[in-house]
């Protein structure tokens, strides 16, 4: 099972996400 | 995105960033011309800006199709769509800057070839806070550091009001001279360019503010709590 890291409206996920591991993983820097 | 293709990615960013900033050196530089011309009457200190300005909007058009071809092959999101995004807005904004200093050099240069019409402190004060607030403004842009570039914005009044004050003794030299007319209308529109000027660094300002934070603070936005401190 996976690790539920962060959740909230996708233009946020998207453009501003608050936990370091989601940025890092929307921006493909691991992934 | 696999690690050569963000390796890849990165590099690119990093040239929209050495762009921008050749970019900023030069609108910063054709700026300082200019305010030297008003301030200490020198007509020569506006030697070049056109071919500055030239140089200026070609950048903005290179930076533009740039950023379009990232925005639209990488599909970049969060830091780095903001990075982008912001990236567009400064240029165009830097852009702007170089106009407005053209044309503030043309109104030193026909202030340079009259008597003054009175000692406009109100003038040279806006002079040198509008370079100070484009060249703090740049300087936030490049450390990513949201204090300072909040200062600037708070000095945005400071210049208006100045503005506002020269407006009226200018308006009061017109009516006692009607041959002040045509020197205080150049004065004039100095202060607007400078007035702009103070009010693109603003802008450049706010951008920052989004790009670390992702939070907007025009229009009356106001920083999120963490950062307020």
């Amino acid at each position: 099972m996976g690790e539920l890291i962060e959740y909230g409206p996708t233009d946020v996920l998207f453009t501003n996400p608050t936990e370091e591991r989601t940025e890092a993983y929307v921006t493909g820097r691991f992934g | 995105m696999t690690g050569e293709t963000r390796r890849h990615f990165n590099d690119e960013l990093q040239e929209v960033q050495e762009q921008l900033l050749e970019m900023a050196g030069i609108a910063e530089d054709m700026v300082g011309r200019a305010a030297t011309a008003l301030v200490d009457r020198d007509r020569e200190a506006v030697d070049g800006l056109k071919k500055r300005d030239a140089k200026v909007d070609e950048l903005e058009v290179t930076l533009d199709e740039h950023i379009l071809g990232l925005l639209a092959l990488q599909q970049p999101m969060a830091s780095d769509l903001r990075f982008l995004f912001t990236a567009l807005k400064i240029s165009n904004d830097l852009e702007r800057v170089g106009d407005h200093a053209v044309n503030l050099g043309r109104a030193a240069k026909k202030m340079a070839k009259r008597p003054p019409i009175a000692d406009l402190a109100e003038l040279e004060e806006m002079a040198a806070i509008s370079r100070e607030m484009l060249r703090d403004a740049l300087s936030a842009f490049v450390n990513r550091d949201v204090e300072t570039a909040v200062k600037v914005c708070a000095r945005d009044d400071t210049v208006d009001d100045l503005r506002k004050s020269l407006f009226r003794i200018l308006v009061t030299h017109m009516f006692e001279d009607p041959k002040t007319i045509t020197p205080a209308l150049d004065a004039l529109r100095a202060a607007q360019n400078l007035e702009r000027i103070a009010d693109l660094a603003t802008n450049i300002s706010e951008e920052v503010v989004f790009l670390v934070t992702g939070a907007s603070i025009k229009h009356g936005g106001t920083l999120p709590d963490h950062e307020k401190d």
